[in-house]
């Protein structure tokens, strides 16, 4: 069992903090869910737990530690428990080599394990981490899932006590999400894992206790009806959003055929069409060319083969003029950034009154003056969305845009794209998050084997 | 070497410092037909690494061009002491024979670096350079991982990259604005670093660590790496009598 405070930090240059005020109790082999709105300080909760902060960071900590061990090497520097093993939430950051074999054996090359060691720890989790489909490949050519389960089995190898699991899910499609968490339902009472998740329908049921890091920063164990506490708040949409409204806008894919050079075919014969108010998914695999067909739409790319037309009042636009009618969400936030500020971004495309309603519905409490690179992972990607949509385009691409969001934001995000569905915007999304897309009025297309199909 | 690694004709140690005494040779040898010569027997060993046949060519345009441009500019504008004999008129420029002696010289030699620098980068993997040095050098570890960290990233800014420059567009960020594209790629390079050297701390780095591959060197690439220095005093034993 360890204990968890009380402790309290405080971030450099920002008034913002987490703290706990009581001791919290987390028994060995229990599996522990951190819970809380995105930029609330989950992240950080876990850096505290494995000693990241404070030896490695520069905000204040006051308080106890959960562990207070460090080790000391000859050259003074800590080396942090190695009893806790950190998953990252995007996990190709953790990765240090090109090669998987190199990449496994990393972690315990690091603490010391004979060849016979590795060997053997090798044999043992080879096939429940599925690693001889992957042995012989580069990291770089890994889809998320394939590294997660790398990187994971490379910590599982040094058999640490306590796992921390930070949104593991978050870049995973379906199938890999639900082999995830049936992994965690087998090794249930082996590890003690604390973990952040936003798919509460799928973890609630394997988790045994609920840690909640309110907006403050406050953290409190949940107790009594968790699925109350994590029910969804209706906030949204009492204010008007007043954009440009789009109608007459058409945007028609014919017979799109495209691969990169001296690869094979990633699209073939990739059709659809949508108009004004019209809102598509596009679902699939990861890797299989979602990212590409939204290059091509937005005109980036040139297809091989086919023909993109985009109409606004029934006349066809230059491909030139594509750029002006067409905003791209990416996957990664960071994208988006250009400026030091908050503000100077926002400053630079849309008038003060809608980037106040749309701030306020997105943020709860957020400060301008501050960098948009040190926002957490899901503020990023909201405030990512924000600034596409305040360009005003006519059409919006969004790549897989509730990533990393809790269930409020995703919310907000929904309750956004229908109104600029009413606005006559065509927005088209990738999106592997089932119970987001079954909620929107969609025309949904899955991309398989280079083709685009329509689901009923 | 690492099993799980191609095999390298030589290894990429000894590629490093086969290409670096050849650049040596050829920027203060004197004897054209011996450049060429170590040009041929370096270009064998990197055909044997795995340099293609398309990427040669490639390389080859580009140092082409390169040099040929250097070839032009001597030509065209030759140093007073080359201006000897009648010379030849060509539009408004007097051509000696001298000049374009000595054009053409600078002109190979100019080449062969630029065509042996840029192939030597495609061909050498710095990764089995770093880690062989980590374990066999003496190359401190706190040293040599956040390089390998650094060169294994060189993709992914190229990705990024290539992201921010689509936003920017999307964006009809203003033509003073697009400066500000090397911004977040400085972020991006800063951050990534950082989530790098995270990495390195939570996965437990220390200075004494096993090591699963020995990156060692083979009797092979011992005794391939011997037969180029024999060749390579032979060809310098050459330069220095015809000097």
């Amino acid at each position: 069992m360890f204990e968890l405070g009380p402790f309290e930090y405080q971030f450099k240059n920002s008034s913002k903090k987490i703290f706990c005020t009581k001791k919290i109790n987390i028994k060995n082999k229990e599996i522990v869910l951190i819970s809380g709105m995105s930029g609330a300080g989950k992240s950080t909760l876990l850096q505290i737990i494995k000693g990241l902060i404070p030896h490695y960071s520069t905000g204040m900590f006051t308080g106890n530690m959960p562990f207070s061990k460090k080790e000391k090497n000859d050259q003074g520097s800590g080396q942090l428990q190695p009893e806790i093993v950190f998953l990252f939430q995007n996990p190709f950051s953790q990765l240090i080599y090109p090669n998987v074999a190199e990449e496994f054996f990393f972690t315990m090359e690091n603490f010391n394990f004979t060849k016979e060691q590795m060997d053997f720890k090798r044999l043992e989790l080879e096939s429940s981490f599925n690693l001889d489909s992957i042995w012989n490949k580069k990291t770089a050519e890994l889809s998320h899932g394939e590294c997660q389960k790398l990187v994971l089995a490379s910590l599982l190898a040094i058999d640490p006590q306590i796992l921390l699991l930070d949104e593991p899910t978050a870049f995973l499609d379906p199938v890999a999400r639900a082999s995830f968490y049936l992994w965690l339902k087998k090794i249930k009472g082996q590890y003690t894992v604390i973990l952040i998740d936003h798919h509460f329908d799928e973890v609630l049921p394997i988790v045994d206790k609920i840690l909640d890091v309110a907006s403050n920063g406050s953290i409190s164990e949940v107790n009594g009806d968790y699925r109350a506490k994590f029910g969804v708040e209706n906030h949204l949409l009492n204010q008007e959003i007043n954009l440009k409204k789009s109608n007459n806008i058409h945007l028609s894919l014919a017979h799109i055929n495209y691969h990169h050079a001296g690869q094979k075919k990633l699209l073939e014969d990739i059709s659809f069409s949508a108009s004004s108010g019209e809102i598509v998914v596009i679902k699939g695999e990861n890797g299989k060319g979602k990212s590409t067909l939204f290059k091509i739409i937005a005109g980036l790319i040139r297809p091989l083969r086919g023909e993109i037309q985009i109409k606004k009042n029934g006349i066809e636009l230059p491909l030139k003029k594509y750029t002006k009618e067409i905003g791209f969400i990416f996957q990664n936030p960071e994208a988006h950034f250009f400026f030091d500020t908050i503000a100077e971004e926002l400053k630079s495309i849309s008038d003060q009154s809608q980037v106040d309603v749309l701030l306020k519905m997105f943020f709860e409490n957020i400060d301008l003056n501050r960098s948009p690179f040190l926002l957490s992972e899901g503020e990023k990607r909201r405030l990512g969305i924000l600034i596409t949509v305040l360009q005003e385009k006519s059409i919006l691409l969004y790549d897989e845009p509730t990533f990393g969001q809790d269930q409020s934001s995703i919310f907000k995000i929904k309750e956004l794209i229908l109104s600029l569905k009413n606005m006559g915007k065509i927005q088209v999304i990738i999106s592997h998050d089932e119970a987001f897309i079954n909620s929107l009025p969609t025309k949904i297309y899955l991309l398989s084997n280079g083709q685009l199909e329509i689901q009923e | 070497m690492s099993q799980s690694q191609t095999r390298e004709f030589l290894h990429s140690w000894y590629l490093l410092i086969i290409t670096i005494l050849s650049l040596f040779f050829l920027l203060i040898n004197r004897l054209y037909l011996l450049d060429i010569y170590l040009s041929i027997i370096i270009f064998y060993f990197y055909f044997k690494n795995g340099l293609l046949f398309s990427k040669f060519k490639r390389l080859f345009w580009i140092a082409f061009i390169f040099s040929f441009s250097l070839f032009l500019l001597n030509m065209l504008y030759p140093a007073k002491e080359l201006k000897i004999g009648d010379g030849y008129q060509i539009l408004n420029f007097k051509i000696y024979s001298a000049s374009v002696t000595e054009a053409l010289k600078n002109m190979i030699r100019l080449f062969l670096v630029s065509f042996l620098s840029m192939s030597s980068g495609v061909v050498i993997n710095y990764t089995n350079v770093v880690l062989h040095l980590i374990v066999h050098k003496g190359l401190k570890l706190f040293y040599g991982y956040p390089v390998l960290i650094a060169m294994n990233s060189i993709s992914l800014f190229k990705a990024e990259f290539e992201r921010i420059r689509i936003n920017a567009r999307l964006r009809n960020l203003p033509w003073k604005d697009q400066f500000t594209i090397l911004f977040p790629l400085l972020v991006f390079a800063i951050r990534h670093s950082q989530r790098g050297a995270l990495a390195l701390v939570t996965r437990g780095l220390r200075e004494q660590k096993t090591f699963y591959f020995n990156y060692d060197l083979s009797a092979l690439d011992k005794k391939r790496f011997r037969i180029f220095i024999l060749f390579y005093l032979f060809l310098v034993g050459i330069a220095i009598y015809f000097r």
